[in-house]
Protein backbone atom coordinates (compact mmCIF):
# COMPACT_ATOMS: atom_id res chain seq x y z
CA UNK A 1 0.00 0.00 0.00
CA UNK A 2 1.36 3.63 -1.01
CA UNK A 3 1.86 5.68 1.75
CA UNK A 4 -0.61 8.33 0.63
CA UNK A 5 -3.36 5.58 1.22
CA UNK A 6 -2.37 5.45 5.38
CA UNK A 7 -3.49 7.45 7.69
CA UNK A 8 -2.65 7.66 11.45
CA UNK A 9 -5.47 6.86 14.05
CA UNK A 10 -4.68 7.30 18.01
CA UNK A 11 -5.37 4.74 20.08
CA UNK A 12 -4.41 4.57 23.85
CA UNK A 13 -1.11 3.15 24.78
CA UNK A 14 -2.42 0.39 27.09
CA UNK A 15 -4.62 -0.30 24.66
CA UNK A 16 -2.26 -0.62 21.71
CA UNK A 17 0.03 -3.02 24.45
CA UNK A 18 -2.62 -5.33 24.81
CA UNK A 19 -3.16 -5.17 20.98
CA UNK A 20 0.51 -6.15 20.61
CA UNK A 21 0.32 -9.04 23.24
CA UNK A 22 -2.77 -10.41 21.57
CA UNK A 23 -0.61 -10.31 18.17
CA UNK A 24 2.28 -12.09 19.14
CA UNK A 25 1.60 -15.84 17.67
CA UNK A 26 -1.03 -14.92 15.17
CA UNK A 27 0.78 -14.12 12.07
CA UNK A 28 0.52 -10.37 12.42
CA UNK A 29 3.69 -8.49 11.60
CA UNK A 30 2.77 -5.09 13.49
CA UNK A 31 -0.41 -3.70 15.85
CA UNK A 32 -1.28 -1.98 12.08
CA UNK A 33 -2.18 -4.59 10.19
CA UNK A 34 -3.76 -6.55 13.54
CA UNK A 35 -6.09 -2.90 14.30
CA UNK A 36 -6.53 -2.67 10.49
CA UNK A 37 -7.83 -6.64 10.12
CA UNK A 38 -10.10 -6.48 13.04
CA UNK A 39 -11.94 -3.31 12.02
CA UNK A 40 -12.33 -4.42 8.45
CA UNK A 41 -14.11 -7.59 10.27
CA UNK A 42 -16.13 -5.39 12.38
CA UNK A 43 -17.04 -3.19 9.54
CA UNK A 44 -18.01 -6.01 7.34
CA UNK A 45 -20.09 -7.81 10.06
CA UNK A 46 -22.09 -4.55 10.43
CA UNK A 47 -22.77 -4.09 6.88
CA UNK A 48 -23.89 -7.72 6.56
CA UNK A 49 -26.57 -6.60 9.90
CA UNK A 50 -27.60 -3.68 7.93
CA UNK A 51 -28.53 -5.53 5.07
CA UNK A 52 -30.11 -7.87 7.05
CA UNK A 53 -31.95 -5.64 8.55
CA UNK A 54 -33.53 -4.03 5.49
CA UNK A 55 -34.18 -7.20 4.32
CA UNK A 56 -36.23 -7.78 7.21
CA UNK A 57 -37.73 -4.46 6.53
CA UNK A 58 -40.86 -5.96 4.55
CA UNK A 59 -43.82 -4.02 6.14
CA UNK A 60 -44.70 -6.47 9.21
CA UNK A 61 -47.91 -7.73 10.11
CA UNK A 62 -47.62 -4.96 12.99
CA UNK A 63 -47.06 -2.11 10.97
CA UNK A 64 -49.96 -3.06 8.81
CA UNK A 65 -52.49 -3.19 11.60
CA UNK A 66 -51.34 0.28 12.54
CA UNK A 67 -51.03 1.52 9.51
CA UNK A 68 -54.83 0.39 8.79
CA UNK A 69 -56.13 1.97 11.67
CA UNK A 70 -54.77 5.07 10.86
CA UNK A 71 -55.97 5.28 7.36
CA UNK A 72 -59.54 4.10 8.00
CA UNK A 73 -59.94 7.07 11.44
CA UNK A 74 -58.47 9.49 8.28
CA UNK A 75 -61.63 8.07 6.42
CA UNK A 76 -59.26 6.85 3.76
CA UNK A 77 -59.74 2.98 3.72
CA UNK A 78 -61.80 1.61 1.44
CA UNK B 1 -27.05 23.51 -13.12
CA UNK B 2 -28.88 24.27 -10.10
CA UNK B 3 -29.98 22.44 -6.78
CA UNK B 4 -33.64 22.29 -6.50
CA UNK B 5 -36.06 22.49 -3.08
CA UNK B 6 -39.53 21.09 -3.44
CA UNK B 7 -41.85 22.24 -0.59
CA UNK B 8 -44.97 19.92 -1.15
CA UNK B 9 -48.50 21.92 0.31
CA UNK B 10 -50.45 18.57 0.71
CA UNK B 11 -53.84 19.38 -0.79
CA UNK B 12 -53.01 22.95 -0.91
CA UNK B 13 -55.91 24.00 -3.51
CA UNK B 14 -54.58 26.11 -6.88
CA UNK B 15 -58.44 28.01 -6.20
CA UNK B 16 -57.70 29.10 -2.56
CA UNK B 17 -53.63 29.53 -2.95
CA UNK B 18 -53.60 31.41 -6.34
CA UNK B 19 -56.96 33.09 -5.79
CA UNK B 20 -58.79 33.87 -2.42
CA UNK B 21 -55.52 33.77 -0.57
CA UNK B 22 -53.83 35.49 -2.22
CA UNK B 23 -53.53 38.15 -1.24
CA UNK B 24 -52.61 37.47 2.24
CA UNK B 25 -49.97 35.15 1.33
CA UNK B 26 -47.47 37.45 0.46
CA UNK B 27 -44.50 35.45 0.24
CA UNK B 28 -46.01 32.99 -1.89
CA UNK B 29 -47.33 36.01 -3.89
CA UNK B 30 -43.92 37.15 -4.38
CA UNK B 31 -42.82 33.83 -5.69
CA UNK B 32 -45.88 33.44 -7.99
CA UNK B 33 -44.85 36.87 -9.24
CA UNK B 34 -40.88 36.74 -9.98
CA UNK B 35 -41.24 32.87 -10.60
CA UNK B 36 -43.83 31.22 -13.02
CA UNK B 37 -46.91 29.23 -11.32
CA UNK B 38 -49.46 27.09 -12.96
CA UNK B 39 -52.27 24.87 -11.53
CA UNK B 40 -50.82 21.20 -11.40
CA UNK B 41 -53.40 18.73 -12.59
CA UNK B 42 -53.08 15.72 -10.37
CA UNK B 43 -53.14 11.81 -11.40
CA UNK B 44 -55.60 9.77 -11.91
CA UNK B 45 -56.80 8.76 -9.34
CA UNK B 46 -56.11 11.84 -7.07
CA UNK B 47 -55.03 9.38 -4.28
CA UNK B 48 -52.25 11.22 -1.88
CA UNK B 49 -49.63 8.24 -2.30
CA UNK B 50 -50.55 7.86 -6.51
CA UNK B 51 -50.32 11.51 -6.68
CA UNK B 52 -46.81 11.77 -4.69
CA UNK B 53 -45.65 9.03 -6.44
CA UNK B 54 -46.30 10.38 -9.82
CA UNK B 55 -44.85 13.73 -8.84
CA UNK B 56 -41.61 11.67 -7.78
CA UNK B 57 -41.13 9.82 -10.71
CA UNK B 58 -42.79 11.40 -13.84
CA UNK B 59 -44.56 8.27 -13.99
CA UNK B 60 -48.66 7.60 -13.60
CA UNK B 61 -49.94 5.14 -11.82
CA UNK B 62 -50.20 2.44 -13.98
CA UNK B 63 -46.71 2.53 -14.70
CA UNK B 64 -46.27 2.24 -10.58
CA UNK B 65 -49.05 -0.06 -9.67
CA UNK B 66 -50.79 2.18 -6.74
CA UNK B 67 -54.54 3.09 -7.05
CA UNK B 68 -55.94 3.53 -3.72
CA UNK B 69 -54.42 2.35 0.06
CA UNK B 70 -55.37 -0.86 -0.85
CA UNK B 71 -54.61 -3.68 -3.20
CA UNK B 72 -56.18 -6.76 -4.79
CA UNK B 73 -54.76 -10.01 -3.99
CA UNK B 74 -54.30 -11.91 -7.04
CA UNK B 75 -58.26 -10.59 -8.42
CA UNK B 76 -59.71 -13.25 -5.19
CA UNK B 77 -62.67 -12.46 -3.29
CA UNK B 78 -60.23 -11.38 -0.25
CA UNK B 79 -59.96 -8.67 1.77
CA UNK B 80 -57.51 -5.89 -0.15
CA UNK B 81 -54.14 -5.65 1.00
CA UNK B 82 -52.99 -2.83 2.20
CA UNK B 83 -49.70 -1.20 0.04
CA UNK B 84 -46.24 0.53 1.22
CA UNK B 85 -43.67 1.28 -0.23
CA UNK B 86 -42.21 -1.92 -1.62
CA UNK B 87 -45.14 -2.40 -3.87
CA UNK B 88 -43.85 1.36 -5.69
CA UNK B 89 -42.68 -0.72 -9.18
CA UNK B 90 -40.74 2.36 -10.89
CA UNK B 91 -37.44 4.46 -10.52
CA UNK B 92 -38.66 7.24 -8.14
CA UNK B 93 -36.30 10.73 -9.05
CA UNK B 94 -33.81 9.87 -5.82
CA UNK B 95 -33.01 6.72 -7.65
CA UNK B 96 -32.32 8.49 -11.30
CA UNK B 97 -30.02 11.30 -9.68
CA UNK B 98 -28.48 9.07 -7.10
CA UNK B 99 -26.66 7.95 -10.83
CA UNK B 100 -24.78 10.63 -11.38
CA UNK B 101 -23.92 10.72 -8.13
CA UNK B 102 -25.99 13.52 -6.97
CA UNK B 103 -27.74 13.49 -3.25
CA UNK B 104 -31.34 13.46 -1.90
CA UNK B 105 -32.77 14.84 1.32
CA UNK B 106 -36.80 13.22 1.11
CA UNK B 107 -38.53 14.13 4.00
CA UNK B 108 -42.12 12.58 4.46
CA UNK B 109 -42.98 11.64 0.89
CA UNK B 110 -46.08 9.42 0.94
CA UNK B 111 -45.53 5.33 0.78
CA UNK B 112 -42.16 5.74 1.81
CA UNK B 113 -42.39 3.81 4.49
CA UNK B 114 -40.41 1.33 5.35
CA UNK B 115 -37.60 3.98 4.00
CA UNK B 116 -35.48 2.14 0.86
CA UNK B 117 -31.69 3.31 0.65
CA UNK B 118 -31.35 6.50 -1.24
CA UNK B 119 -28.01 8.39 -1.64
CA UNK B 120 -28.94 11.00 1.15
CA UNK B 121 -31.65 11.18 4.25
CA UNK B 122 -35.57 9.95 3.95
CA UNK B 123 -37.62 10.34 6.34
CA UNK B 124 -40.57 8.37 6.09
CA UNK B 125 -44.28 9.75 5.49
CA UNK B 126 -47.60 9.89 7.41
CA UNK B 127 -48.15 6.36 7.10
CA UNK B 128 -45.27 5.70 9.42
CA UNK B 129 -46.94 3.29 12.19
CA UNK B 130 -44.36 4.54 14.69
CA UNK B 131 -40.93 6.10 15.34
CA UNK B 132 -38.65 2.84 14.85
CA UNK B 133 -35.61 2.03 12.76
CA UNK B 134 -37.47 1.78 9.32
CA UNK B 135 -38.47 5.43 9.34
CA UNK B 136 -35.42 7.04 8.52
CA UNK B 137 -32.48 5.80 5.69
CA UNK B 138 -29.82 5.99 6.86
CA UNK B 139 -31.39 4.19 10.44
CA UNK B 140 -28.61 6.68 12.52
CA UNK B 141 -30.60 9.30 11.55
CA UNK B 142 -32.97 8.78 13.63
CA UNK B 143 -31.03 9.62 16.84
CA UNK B 144 -30.23 12.99 15.20
CA UNK B 145 -34.40 13.32 15.20
CA UNK B 146 -34.46 12.03 18.61
CA UNK B 147 -32.33 14.65 19.76
CA UNK B 148 -33.94 17.44 18.15
CA UNK B 149 -37.49 16.49 19.47
CA UNK B 150 -37.32 13.31 21.44
CA UNK B 151 -39.71 10.55 20.57
CA UNK B 152 -42.18 13.01 20.19
CA UNK B 153 -41.39 13.61 16.23
CA UNK B 154 -44.91 13.54 14.93
CA UNK B 155 -45.48 11.90 11.39
CA UNK B 156 -49.58 12.51 11.13
CA UNK B 157 -51.86 14.46 13.86
CA UNK B 158 -53.49 11.14 15.49
CA UNK B 159 -50.21 10.55 17.60
CA UNK B 160 -51.06 7.32 20.10
CA UNK B 161 -53.32 6.23 16.60
CA UNK B 162 -56.70 8.05 18.33
CA UNK B 163 -59.41 8.16 15.71
CA UNK B 164 -58.79 11.43 13.42
CA UNK B 165 -62.21 12.16 13.58
CA UNK B 166 -63.03 12.56 17.35
CA UNK B 167 -60.03 14.96 17.97
CA UNK B 168 -61.49 17.88 19.74
CA UNK B 169 -61.23 20.24 17.33
CA UNK B 170 -59.06 22.75 19.37
CA UNK B 171 -56.53 19.83 20.15
CA UNK B 172 -56.44 19.01 15.93
CA UNK B 173 -55.98 22.59 15.60
CA UNK B 174 -52.64 22.27 17.66
CA UNK B 175 -51.55 19.60 16.62
CA UNK B 176 -51.02 20.68 13.09
CA UNK B 177 -49.33 23.38 14.16
CA UNK B 178 -47.35 21.69 16.31
CA UNK B 179 -46.58 18.81 13.61
CA UNK B 180 -45.83 21.64 10.90
CA UNK B 181 -43.86 23.75 13.01
CA UNK B 182 -41.08 20.04 13.88
CA UNK B 183 -41.66 19.64 9.91
CA UNK B 184 -40.02 23.06 9.28
CA UNK B 185 -37.17 22.94 13.06
CA UNK B 186 -35.78 19.62 10.52
CA UNK B 187 -36.16 21.15 7.63
CA UNK B 188 -33.89 24.03 8.48
CA UNK B 189 -31.76 21.55 10.37
CA UNK B 190 -31.19 19.48 7.25
CA UNK B 191 -30.35 22.95 5.51
CA UNK B 192 -28.09 23.72 7.31
CA UNK B 193 -26.49 20.78 8.66
CA UNK B 194 -25.82 18.52 5.27
CA UNK B 195 -25.62 18.51 1.69
CA UNK B 196 -28.34 18.07 -1.14
CA UNK B 197 -28.93 18.55 -4.72
CA UNK B 198 -32.58 17.78 -4.36
CA UNK B 199 -34.53 18.52 -1.11
CA UNK B 200 -37.94 17.35 -1.24
CA UNK B 201 -40.35 18.51 2.05
CA UNK B 202 -43.99 17.30 2.20
CA UNK B 203 -45.78 18.99 4.86
CA UNK B 204 -49.37 16.65 5.67
CA UNK B 205 -50.74 19.37 7.91
CA UNK B 206 -51.95 21.16 4.84
CA UNK B 207 -54.03 18.48 3.64
CA UNK B 208 -55.29 17.53 7.26
CA UNK B 209 -56.38 20.98 8.41
CA UNK B 210 -57.91 21.34 5.19
CA UNK B 211 -59.99 17.78 5.48
CA UNK B 212 -61.24 18.42 8.86
CA UNK B 213 -61.84 22.12 8.95
CA UNK B 214 -63.64 22.98 5.59
CA UNK B 215 -66.99 23.39 6.45
CA UNK B 216 -65.75 26.31 8.17
CA UNK B 217 -64.22 28.44 5.73
CA UNK B 218 -66.29 27.16 2.48
CA UNK B 219 -69.19 29.66 2.27
CA UNK B 220 -70.81 27.08 -0.10
CA UNK B 221 -70.01 24.19 2.24
CA UNK B 222 -73.42 22.66 3.31
CA UNK B 223 -72.50 22.86 7.16
CA UNK B 224 -71.00 26.07 6.94
CA UNK B 225 -72.15 28.79 9.69
CA UNK B 226 -71.27 32.37 8.53
CA UNK B 227 -69.93 33.12 12.92
CA UNK B 228 -67.83 30.08 13.46
CA UNK B 229 -64.85 29.79 15.72
CA UNK B 230 -62.70 28.59 13.36
CA UNK B 231 -63.56 31.00 10.03
CA UNK B 232 -60.41 31.78 10.43
CA UNK B 233 -57.93 29.34 11.38
CA UNK B 234 -57.15 27.73 7.85
CA UNK B 235 -56.05 30.93 6.56
CA UNK B 236 -53.54 31.62 10.00
CA UNK B 237 -52.61 28.24 9.18
CA UNK B 238 -51.64 29.12 6.05
CA UNK B 239 -50.12 32.58 6.63
CA UNK B 240 -47.71 30.92 9.14
CA UNK B 241 -46.73 28.43 6.17
CA UNK B 242 -46.15 31.42 3.64
CA UNK B 243 -43.71 33.10 6.57
CA UNK B 244 -42.11 29.80 6.63
CA UNK B 245 -41.95 29.98 2.90
CA UNK B 246 -40.67 33.61 2.78
CA UNK B 247 -37.95 32.72 5.32
CA UNK B 248 -36.88 29.83 3.06
CA UNK B 249 -36.53 31.76 -0.30
CA UNK B 250 -34.60 34.26 1.94
CA UNK B 251 -32.30 31.64 2.85
CA UNK B 252 -31.69 30.53 -0.73
CA UNK B 253 -31.88 34.13 -2.38
CA UNK B 254 -29.02 34.84 -0.11
CA UNK B 255 -26.92 31.75 -0.68
CA UNK B 256 -27.10 32.58 -4.48
CA UNK B 257 -25.90 36.13 -3.83
CA UNK B 258 -23.12 34.35 -1.63
CA UNK B 259 -22.29 32.42 -4.26
CA UNK B 260 -22.55 34.57 -7.17
CA UNK B 261 -20.20 37.44 -5.11
CA UNK B 262 -17.39 34.61 -4.69
CA UNK B 263 -17.84 33.22 -8.11
CA UNK B 264 -17.24 37.29 -8.99
CA UNK B 265 -14.33 37.95 -6.80
CA UNK B 266 -12.27 35.08 -7.22
CA UNK B 267 -13.48 33.19 -10.03
CA UNK B 268 -14.40 30.22 -7.21
CA UNK B 269 -16.32 28.09 -9.37
CA UNK B 270 -13.14 27.13 -11.17
CA UNK B 271 -11.30 26.38 -8.28
CA UNK B 272 -13.33 24.72 -6.31
CA UNK B 273 -13.46 21.38 -6.27
CA UNK B 274 -16.96 20.72 -5.35
CA UNK B 275 -19.39 22.29 -8.18
CA UNK B 276 -22.40 21.27 -6.48
CA UNK B 277 -21.92 24.27 -3.56
CA UNK B 278 -21.53 27.21 -6.15
CA UNK B 279 -25.34 25.60 -7.87
CA UNK B 280 -28.32 28.05 -7.77
CA UNK B 281 -30.87 26.98 -5.83
CA UNK B 282 -34.62 27.11 -7.22
CA UNK B 283 -37.62 26.69 -5.34
CA UNK B 284 -40.15 24.99 -6.08
CA UNK B 285 -43.57 25.12 -4.88
CA UNK B 286 -45.77 22.27 -5.28
CA UNK B 287 -49.52 19.88 -3.65
CA UNK B 288 -50.20 16.76 -4.95
CA UNK B 289 -53.88 17.73 -5.52
CA UNK B 290 -56.61 20.35 -4.69
CA UNK B 291 -59.34 20.31 -1.97
CA UNK B 292 -62.97 20.39 -2.70
CA UNK B 293 -66.06 20.30 -0.08
CA UNK B 294 -67.48 17.45 -0.30
CA UNK B 295 -71.80 17.63 0.34
CA UNK B 296 -71.68 13.79 0.97
CA UNK B 297 -71.62 10.43 -0.66
CA UNK B 298 -72.82 8.39 -3.33
CA UNK B 299 -73.91 4.27 -1.78
CA UNK B 300 -72.51 3.04 -4.53
CA UNK B 301 -72.68 -0.60 -3.88
CA UNK B 302 -76.13 -0.34 -2.79
CA UNK B 303 -76.61 1.39 -6.55
CA UNK B 304 -74.77 -1.83 -8.07
CA UNK B 305 -77.12 -4.12 -6.63
CA UNK B 306 -79.98 -2.45 -7.51
CA UNK B 307 -79.14 -2.16 -10.76
CA UNK B 308 -78.60 -5.70 -10.65
CA UNK B 309 -74.94 -5.65 -11.24
CA UNK B 310 -74.02 -6.73 -7.63
CA UNK B 311 -75.87 -9.89 -6.51
CA UNK B 312 -75.77 -10.69 -2.69
CA UNK B 313 -76.85 -13.85 -1.28
CA UNK B 314 -77.67 -12.10 2.10
CA UNK B 315 -77.76 -8.16 3.15
CA UNK B 316 -76.51 -7.30 6.72
CA UNK B 317 -78.77 -6.15 9.41
CA UNK B 318 -77.43 -2.80 8.99
CA UNK B 319 -75.19 -0.97 6.74
CA UNK B 320 -71.76 -2.68 7.14
CA UNK B 321 -68.61 -3.15 4.23
CA UNK B 322 -69.55 -5.35 1.17
CA UNK B 323 -68.11 -8.68 2.37
CA UNK B 324 -67.33 -10.95 -0.48
CA UNK B 325 -68.52 -14.03 1.24
CA UNK B 326 -71.96 -12.47 1.20
CA UNK B 327 -71.72 -11.98 -2.93
CA UNK B 328 -73.52 -14.78 -5.25
CA UNK B 329 -70.42 -14.25 -7.53
CA UNK B 330 -72.25 -16.28 -10.29
CA UNK B 331 -74.93 -13.26 -10.67
CA UNK B 332 -72.47 -10.17 -9.74
CA UNK B 333 -71.29 -8.46 -12.65
CA UNK B 334 -69.48 -5.47 -10.76
CA UNK B 335 -68.52 -4.21 -7.41
CA UNK B 336 -67.22 -1.19 -6.07
CA UNK B 337 -64.62 0.17 -3.95
CA UNK B 338 -63.89 3.88 -3.18
CA UNK B 339 -64.10 6.51 -0.37
CA UNK B 340 -63.48 9.47 -2.28
CA UNK B 341 -63.62 8.42 -5.64
CA UNK B 342 -65.12 5.67 -6.90
CA UNK B 343 -63.26 2.50 -7.91
CA UNK B 344 -65.67 -0.30 -10.01
CA UNK B 345 -64.07 -3.77 -10.62
CA UNK B 346 -65.64 -6.16 -13.10
CA UNK B 347 -65.72 -10.06 -11.90
CA UNK B 348 -63.94 -10.61 -15.44
CA UNK B 349 -64.09 -14.15 -16.94
CA UNK B 350 -60.29 -15.48 -16.48
CA UNK B 351 -59.40 -12.98 -13.84
CA UNK B 352 -61.67 -13.53 -11.27
CA UNK B 353 -62.10 -16.93 -9.30
CA UNK B 354 -65.81 -16.97 -10.40
CA UNK B 355 -65.59 -14.43 -13.28
CA UNK B 356 -68.61 -13.86 -15.53
CA UNK B 357 -67.55 -10.69 -17.48
CA UNK B 358 -66.31 -11.56 -21.16
CA UNK B 359 -63.66 -9.54 -22.73
CA UNK B 360 -66.35 -8.96 -25.85
CA UNK B 361 -68.69 -7.68 -23.10
CA UNK B 362 -66.18 -5.56 -21.00
CA UNK B 363 -66.39 -2.19 -23.07
CA UNK B 364 -70.79 -2.44 -23.31
CA UNK B 365 -70.68 -2.78 -20.05
CA UNK B 366 -68.45 -0.11 -19.23
CA UNK B 367 -70.44 2.27 -21.50
CA UNK B 368 -73.84 0.96 -19.76
CA UNK B 369 -72.89 1.44 -16.73
CA UNK B 370 -71.39 5.27 -17.30
CA UNK B 371 -74.99 5.90 -19.18
CA UNK B 372 -76.70 5.30 -15.96
CA UNK B 373 -74.47 6.13 -13.43
CA UNK B 374 -74.68 9.87 -15.29
CA UNK B 375 -78.41 10.06 -14.29
CA UNK B 376 -77.68 10.40 -10.86
CA UNK B 377 -78.48 13.81 -9.34
CA UNK B 378 -77.55 15.69 -6.22
CA UNK B 379 -79.84 14.56 -3.15
CA UNK B 380 -81.64 18.00 -3.95
CA UNK B 381 -82.04 17.60 -7.84
CA UNK B 382 -79.25 18.92 -8.73
CA UNK B 383 -77.07 17.77 -12.29
CA UNK B 384 -73.81 16.28 -11.47
CA UNK B 385 -70.54 16.72 -13.23
CA UNK B 386 -69.52 12.90 -12.77
CA UNK B 387 -66.21 11.59 -14.72
CA UNK B 388 -65.74 8.57 -15.86
CA UNK B 389 -62.69 7.02 -16.78
CA UNK B 390 -62.51 3.72 -18.60
CA UNK B 391 -59.44 1.94 -17.69
CA UNK B 392 -58.06 1.36 -21.38
CA UNK B 393 -58.06 4.73 -22.06
CA UNK B 394 -56.01 5.94 -19.69
CA UNK B 395 -53.86 3.47 -18.19
CA UNK B 396 -51.17 2.37 -20.35
CA UNK B 397 -47.69 1.31 -18.30
CA UNK B 398 -46.50 -2.16 -17.52
CA UNK B 399 -49.14 -2.14 -14.22
CA UNK B 400 -52.40 -1.49 -16.16
CA UNK B 401 -54.08 -5.24 -15.80
CA UNK B 402 -54.10 -4.50 -11.74
CA UNK B 403 -56.34 -1.14 -12.32
CA UNK B 404 -59.66 -0.89 -11.80
CA UNK B 405 -62.39 -1.44 -14.62
CA UNK B 406 -63.69 2.01 -14.23
CA UNK B 407 -63.09 5.36 -11.96
CA UNK B 408 -65.56 7.60 -10.86
CA UNK B 409 -65.64 11.15 -9.69
CA UNK B 410 -68.96 12.06 -8.55
CA UNK B 411 -69.57 15.79 -9.46
CA UNK B 412 -65.78 15.89 -9.83
CA UNK B 413 -65.46 14.80 -6.81
CA UNK B 414 -67.74 16.83 -4.99
CA UNK B 415 -69.88 13.80 -4.29
CA UNK B 416 -67.82 10.88 -2.37
CA UNK B 417 -68.37 7.12 -2.63
CA UNK B 418 -69.41 4.99 0.10
CA UNK B 419 -68.93 1.57 -0.81
CA UNK B 420 -70.71 -0.15 2.34
CA UNK B 421 -74.13 -2.03 1.20
CA UNK B 422 -77.42 -1.81 3.19
CA UNK B 423 -77.39 1.89 3.49
CA UNK B 424 -80.92 3.89 3.57
CA UNK B 425 -81.50 5.51 -0.11
CA UNK B 426 -78.86 6.76 -2.33
CA UNK B 427 -76.78 9.19 -0.23
CA UNK B 428 -74.47 9.21 2.90
CA UNK B 429 -74.04 11.91 4.91
CA UNK B 430 -71.92 10.99 8.22
CA UNK B 431 -70.01 7.84 7.68
CA UNK B 432 -67.53 6.25 9.14
CA UNK B 433 -64.67 7.46 6.85
CA UNK B 434 -63.31 9.70 8.67
CA UNK B 435 -64.24 13.55 8.09
CA UNK B 436 -66.79 14.63 5.20
CA UNK B 437 -65.67 18.11 5.58
CA UNK B 438 -63.74 17.91 2.19
CA UNK B 439 -62.68 15.82 -0.39
CA UNK B 440 -59.54 15.39 -3.12
CA UNK B 441 -59.93 18.28 -5.97
CA UNK B 442 -58.06 17.70 -9.10
CA UNK B 443 -56.41 20.85 -9.06
CA UNK B 444 -53.24 21.49 -7.03
CA UNK B 445 -50.30 24.04 -7.47
CA UNK B 446 -47.04 24.33 -8.59
CA UNK B 447 -45.17 27.37 -8.34
CA UNK B 448 -40.64 27.59 -9.67
CA UNK B 449 -38.88 30.30 -8.97
CA UNK B 450 -34.84 30.95 -9.51
CA UNK B 451 -32.49 32.42 -11.45
CA UNK B 452 -32.74 29.54 -13.35
CA UNK B 453 -36.67 28.93 -13.89
CA UNK B 454 -36.92 30.56 -17.28
CA UNK B 455 -40.70 30.97 -17.43
CA UNK B 456 -41.98 33.95 -16.13
CA UNK B 457 -46.13 34.24 -14.59
CA UNK B 458 -48.83 32.08 -15.19
CA UNK B 459 -48.54 28.99 -17.20
CA UNK B 460 -52.07 27.70 -17.06
CA UNK B 461 -52.26 23.91 -16.61
CA UNK B 462 -49.55 21.66 -15.67
CA UNK B 463 -50.09 17.86 -14.78
CA UNK B 464 -48.24 16.48 -11.86
CA UNK B 465 -46.16 14.04 -14.56
CA UNK B 466 -44.31 17.42 -15.46
CA UNK B 467 -42.49 17.44 -11.34
CA UNK B 468 -39.29 15.26 -12.71
CA UNK B 469 -38.57 16.26 -16.03
CA UNK B 470 -38.41 19.83 -14.53
CA UNK B 471 -36.39 19.01 -11.91
CA UNK B 472 -33.98 16.73 -13.99
CA UNK B 473 -33.36 18.98 -16.49
CA UNK B 474 -32.83 21.80 -13.61
CA UNK B 475 -30.04 19.77 -11.95
CA UNK B 476 -28.47 18.98 -15.45
CA UNK B 477 -29.31 15.97 -15.99
CA UNK B 478 -31.14 13.74 -19.12
CA UNK B 479 -34.91 13.18 -19.01
CA UNK B 480 -35.07 8.93 -18.86
CA UNK B 481 -37.16 7.80 -21.65
CA UNK B 482 -39.65 6.03 -18.84
CA UNK B 483 -40.44 9.52 -17.37
CA UNK B 484 -43.77 10.65 -18.94
CA UNK B 485 -43.95 14.55 -17.87
CA UNK B 486 -42.90 17.13 -20.10
CA UNK B 487 -40.24 19.69 -18.76
CA UNK B 488 -41.61 23.04 -16.95
CA UNK B 489 -38.72 25.66 -18.49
Amino acid sequence: MSESNITTISIPKPLAEKIKKRCEGTGFNSVSSYVTYVLRQVLSNMEQETENKEQKEAFSEEDEKKVKQRLRSLGYLD
Amino acid sequence: MAKVFVLGLDGAPSKLIFEKWKDQLPNIAKLMEDGCYATLMTSIPPSTIAAWTSLCSGKDPSDFGIYSYTKRVNFEYKENRLINSGDVKCEMIWDIIAKKDMKTIALHVPLTYPVKKINGIMVSDFLTPEFNDKCTYPAEFKEEIRKLFGDRYMFDVDVGLASYKSIEKHELLERIFKMTDMNFKLIYHLLKTKEWDLFIAEIIGTDRILHTFFSYIDETHRNYQADNEFKEEVLRYFKFIDIHIGKLAELFEQKNQDMQRNNENNNAAKDNKDTSKNNNTIFIVASDHGMAKMDGRINLNDWLIKNRYLAMKKMPLQAAKLNFDDVEWKNTKAFAVGAYFGRIYFNLKNREPEGVVTKKEYGKLQDEIIQKLAKIKSDDGKKLDTQFFKSQDIFKGTCKDEAPDMIIYFDNLIWGVNNDVGNTGLYSYKTTKGSDDAGHAPEGIFIMHGKEAKSKGNLGIKNIIDVTPTILKKLGLQIPKEVRGKIIE
